[in-house]
């Protein structure tokens, strides 16, 4: 089917498979149409259906409250039943310059560790190598449960041939449900990736601020690996802040520290326990680290007050945490927009 | 010789006048007359503030004459216009005669006009105070959601949703300079709405007028 775009500086033309979502297919392609959550939540990749034939999967995605007629869907829900124009409000952006196009692929669960009492990482091998920038997600599917979860990449390396994803356990989620039981490791699971925009690209010339809540830290592991590996450290600060209820729901510490222990000058990692105090076990076993009790964004303002010059911020974590984390950037530390890449998850 | 034959003076701000009749329409009502008259370099039409006869509005003054009128409707200004402004003739049944000179008040408890919207286009938001200092608030008007921005003493009105995915603004922040929707960042001038940064489009502004404590807004655009 042949799928053309007018958007507000000019229209674009591409294929779409049938049964491929429209937007996969642009983004396939290289058309950078909009979208952000990619799973039907956020409303940022509505399109209006100015001729042709769609199609939604998923009619009741929370995403829909942002339609505001019935030509108006979401490109990450629809495939196309015909040749269709659609009108999209916003510019096409061009694509970052060497930011890797995303591809469908299929995946192995090669690994599953419990990483606390409700949340595992998964390790997938690929069926082809995958570039994506650090901090970029895929979209994950499994057998027999209808749509796709977003979860993060927590590794990065090139042509990468595994992956690794951090899943938090939701009660009544079918996928997370699937992903706790029995049966998971060889299973085949289809991704569509690279996706997202709170990237971290060598070259950047600024000090870099992670703040992260619960299974949030993982697109920051991404980050934080391409960052040493790239020297970053040497020359810029690097601020880790990672926000869990209480002890018993941290993870990733030997990571963390392994990361600090290579660049100990400049990058200081900071765990916040919002739901208690701090047990004085966790400093005496993590002397590099820097505990505290409070909400993430809050200790993180604490810390970094005076400390906001020529930052780049990375934020991920649930909705209330991000809200209150860009709250922060926004009005204390007076970020730019730009400056300020964030995930939320809903 | 001063400038003017003839000198009106209207109270329009003082604690009681403006409560008792529509003197700014008073006002207007008196130079549209001396305007028809082809008399303004003759006859000037002043707004003033208090008299210290407090009660017995609304009360004008016309001068070189010093007479004062008491409790003046709307339908007596035609006769105060023509007898005595214009034709030179005071209309003794109105005339103030207290016979107490200096400041004369009565306790008349001001009626401070709670819902008297300027004009049939205004329609009221809220009071004042109802927007947090330095924040700002959702309301309805009309069936139109409105968004009141306060930054420092200054309040602006503008649409309510985001122009980007119509997530309520109220939700954002604002920092006196630049209003940003948490959504997704796009942000706007406060003062006029004006896109800045990744925004594409700019705020619905909505003129807005502070009468006492209360604002009101004109619906049918900047």
């Amino acid at each position: 089917m042949r799928i053309r775009v007018d958007a507000g500086n000019g229209a674009r033309e591409f294929e779409c498979d049938p049964g491929e979502k429209i937007l996969h297919a642009g983004l396939r392609r290289g058309v950078e149409l909009p979208y952000e959550c990619a799973t039907g939540t956020c409303g940022t990749c509505k399109a209006r259906l100015a001729s042709g034939r769609t199609e939604s999967d998923w009619p009741d995605a929370p995403g829909g409250r942002y339609l505001k007629s019935e030509a108006e869907f979401l490109m990450c829900q629809s495939v196309a039943r015909d040749d269709c124009t659609l009108e999209v409000g916003s510019a096409l952006k061009p694509r970052e310059p060497g930011a890797p196009p995303p591809r469908a692929l299929g995946a192995v669960v090669r690994a599953r560790r419990r990483l606390t009492r409700d949340v595992v990482a998964f390790d997938l091998d690929l069926d082809a190598p995958l570039d994506f920038d650090a901090g970029q997600f895929a979209l994950v599917t499994v057998p027999g449960i209808v749509g796709a979860r977003a979860y993060s990449m927590v590794n990065w390396d090139p042509h990468a041939e595994r992956v690794s994803f951090v899943v938090k356990q939701k009660p009544g989620g079918a996928v997370s449900a699937w992903l706790f039981g029995d049966g998971v490791e060889a299973s085949r699971l289809g991704l569509f990736a690279p996706l997202g925009h709170a990237t971290f690209r060598p070259g950047l010339r600024k000090h870099v601020l992670c703040v992260a809540g619960g299974s949030g830290i993982a697109g920051m592991m991404s980050i934080l690996s391409l960052a040493c590996r790239d020297g970053h450290f040497a020359a810029w600060d690097g601020h880790v802040f990672f926000g869990v209820r209480t002890a018993r729901d941290a993870f990733f510490f030997d990571e963390l520290e392994t990361f600090r222990a290579r660049c100990p000058a400049r990058l200081a990692v900071t765990v916040a326990l919002s739901d208690e105090d701090v047990p004085p076990a966790l400093p005496a076993a993590w002397p590099g680290f820097a505990f505290a009790r409070g909400l993430v964004h809050a200790v993180a303002g604490e810390r970094m007050k005076g400390r906001f010059a020529d930052v780049r911020a990375y934020v991920a974590g649930p909705p209330p945490m991000v809200d209150a984390s860009l709250r922060l950037l926004l009005r204390e530390a007076r970020l730019a927009p730009a400056d300020i890449r964030y995930d939320k998850f809903s | 010789m001063g400038q003017y034959g003839c000198h009106v003076f209207v109270c329009t701000s003082g604690e009681t006048c403006p409560t008792q009749g529509e003197t700014e329409k008073y006002v207007k009502i008196l130079r549209a007359g001396v305007q028809k008259a082809g008399r303004q370099m003759d006859v000037r039409v002043n707004k003033s503030g208090c008299f210290s006869q407090c009660g017995h509005g609304p009360m004008l003054v016309v001068y070189p004459d010093d007479v004062w009128y008491a409790g003046v409707t709307e339908s007596d200004l035609d006769e105060i216009l023509a007898s005595h402004i214009l034709g030179g003739r005071p209309v003794e049944r109105l005339r103030y005669e207290p016979g107490v000179p200096g400041p004369n008040k009565v306790d008349v408890a001001p009626k401070r006009a709670p819902a008297q919207p300027p004009s049939p286009d205004w329609r009221r938001v809220c009071r004042a105070d109802d927007v947090p200092a330095d924040g700002m608030k959702q309301f309805t008007v009309d069936g139109t959601d409105v968004l009141v921005v306060r930054a420092g003493e200054e309040l602006f009105a503008y649409q309510a949703l985001c122009p980007h995915e119509a997530v309520a603004l109220e939700g954002g922040i604002h920092d006196g300079c630049v209003l940003t929707c948490l959504e997704h960042l796009w942000q706007f001038d406060v003062r006029t709405g004006a896109p800045m940064g990744d925004a594409q489009t700019g705020l619905k502004g909505y003129r807005l007028k502070r009468e006492g404590d209360e604002l009101y807004v004109a619906l049918d655009g900047a």
